[in-house]
């Protein structure tokens, strides 16, 4: 056998895809030949390491964008969703939409974390303290998840083809960003850390909103590209 | 001699896909054999073929339950393929997304259900692969909003560098279209040939010799790297 036919066949050997007859002869050529051999060797080692890569896994918020976009944004799904629905859909469907009701959302949800933490109930009453720490809690929390609908259905408007911008304004952007997401990133850690401490909840959700702020702005800049020159002065 | 059965993946056992060609063990391929028998099959927490079947039945009626079933029992196998597209952490979420969206808005269109696995593979490659064309087009005029938080994270993060302690990892990465699908479906994710040619609409034979090519360029990245 030739170096070049047993190059070919020693990926399936590898695989144990040869039959028999295959098989024999290319032992027999690997006894003789130290290159095909090495080949042999190395493919082995490369299988062997693919087998073994880390998998990547994404992020713990996946499904619930994922159940986000099924439910709340495409008008073509489920099947048997009720006419109702249906209509709604269609007419809150659109990301910057999305992210108004998203925003108006936090706001309230805000306001009665806000309410809460004066330890105060519905009918006026004051609550006792570890109550009224809970229920502040529950509303930042549900604050936090608008937040982060409203940053994925920006995100999501970001992502149109025609949302281009310059080489420079990418750089400005990127910049700003970054120190916005080492805000959030530290601030989790914080939440993490005490799930509990309300001071640092309402740090995060400030984070958050300057998120979705300058998203918007990324979003808004991106469209007035002949005065963006101008407007990079003013990030 | 090893029986048939046993070298099955557990991926053909639920679609009941031929397994063709033949293995003679010997002391090194013997292993090898092993080791693949081992590996994590396409359905990983799924047994049983019926309750697959039962989550699509399901996901096809608008059950999200069912559809996140299914997410969680895939997500972490798109999301690696997706990812080494992509090699950006933002981008490869976002295209899970978009993968999972079409595959749960068009499953009701699939005629053979015993295809649902590797029609989510190919939905998945598809998205990637279109994305990589767009970006490709889209870099002449400039570029594109959602790019910049991927760009930066993938700068910063510490996926990136420990990325880049994978010589394998950073070889792979010079690997470029069918060639890089079958290494990462074969290699990577343990697809047999067979398989791998319906999903990326090839010849078995296209699929042997991508992957031949594959492992050669690969080998030869990683001598220059003295790591082989």
């Amino acid at each position: 056998m030739k170096c070049s036919k047993a190059k070919k066949l020693i990926s399936e050997y590898v695989d144990g895809e040869l039959d028999d007859k295959q098989s024999r002869m290319l032992e027999e050529h690997l006894d003789k030949c130290p290159e095909c051999s090495r080949l042999l060797v190395d493919f082995q080692k490369i299988v062997e390491d693919a087998e073994n890569l880390d998998p990547y896994s994404p992020s713990e918020y996946a499904w619930e964008n994922i159940k986000s976009r099924l439910t709340g944004g495409l008008s073509t799904f489920p099947a048997e969703e009720p006419q109702g629905r249906r209509k709604m859909n269609l007419l809150f469907g659109s990301p910057a939409l999305k992210f108004g009701l998203s925003a108006a959302a936090v706001l309230i949800v805000v306001a009665a974390a806000f309410f809460f933490g004066l330890n105060v109930n519905r009918n006026g009453d004051f609550l006792p303290p570890d109550k009224a720490q809970e229920k502040a809690l529950a509303k930042l929390e549900e604050a936090e998840y608008h937040y982060r609908k409203a940053i994925d259905a920006l995100m999501e408007a970001v992502s149109s083809p025609e949302n281009v911008v310059s080489p420079e304004m990418a750089a400005v952007f990127r910049a700003n960003l970054e120190v916005i997401n080492l805000s959030i990133t530290g601030y989790k850690g914080a939440v993490l850390m005490d799930p509990s401490d309300i001071e640092s909840r309402n740090a995060l959700i400030t984070a958050y909103a300057e998120k979705v702020t300058f998203l918007n702005k990324m979003l808004t800049m991106s469209k007035k590209t002949s005065y963006a020159q101008e407007e990079l002065t003013t990030l | 001699m090893v029986t048939t059965a046993a070298l099955t993946f557990p991926a053909f056992k639920v679609l009941n896909v031929p397994v063709c060609g033949k293995m003679r063990l010997t002391k090194t391929n013997e292993a090898a054999m092993n080791q693949k028998i081992q590996r994590p099959p396409a359905d990983p927490e799924n047994d049983s073929w019926s309750e697959l079947d039962e989550l699509i039945r399901r996901s096809r009626n608008g059950d999200l339950s069912a559809m996140e079933s299914i997410f969680e029992q895939y997500k972490q196998r798109l999301f690696s393929l997706i990812y080494r597209y992509t090699y950006n952490r933002e981008v490869a979420e976002d295209l899970l997304q978009d993968t999972f969206i079409k595959i749960f808005t068009k499953m009701k269109n699939l005629k053979r259900t015993d295809t649902f696995v590797g029609w989510m593979y190919r939905i998945a490659i598809n998205t990637s692969l279109s994305y990589l064309r767009g970006k490709h087009s889209r870099l002449q005029e400039g570029i594109p909003l959602h790019e910049i938080e991927g760009m930066m994270k993938g700068e910063t993060s510490s996926t990136r560098e420990k990325l880049l302690n994978q010589p394998l990892e950073e070889a792979i990465q010079t690997l470029s279209g069918k060639m890089k699908s079958v290494f990462l479906l074969h290699d990577v994710q343990g697809f047999k040939h067979e398989e791998i040619a319906k999903m990326l609409e090839c010849s078995v034979g296209t699929s042997k010799s991508q992957l031949f090519k594959a492992r050669v360029k690969l080998r030869s990245y990683l001598e220059k790297k003295m790591v082989i």
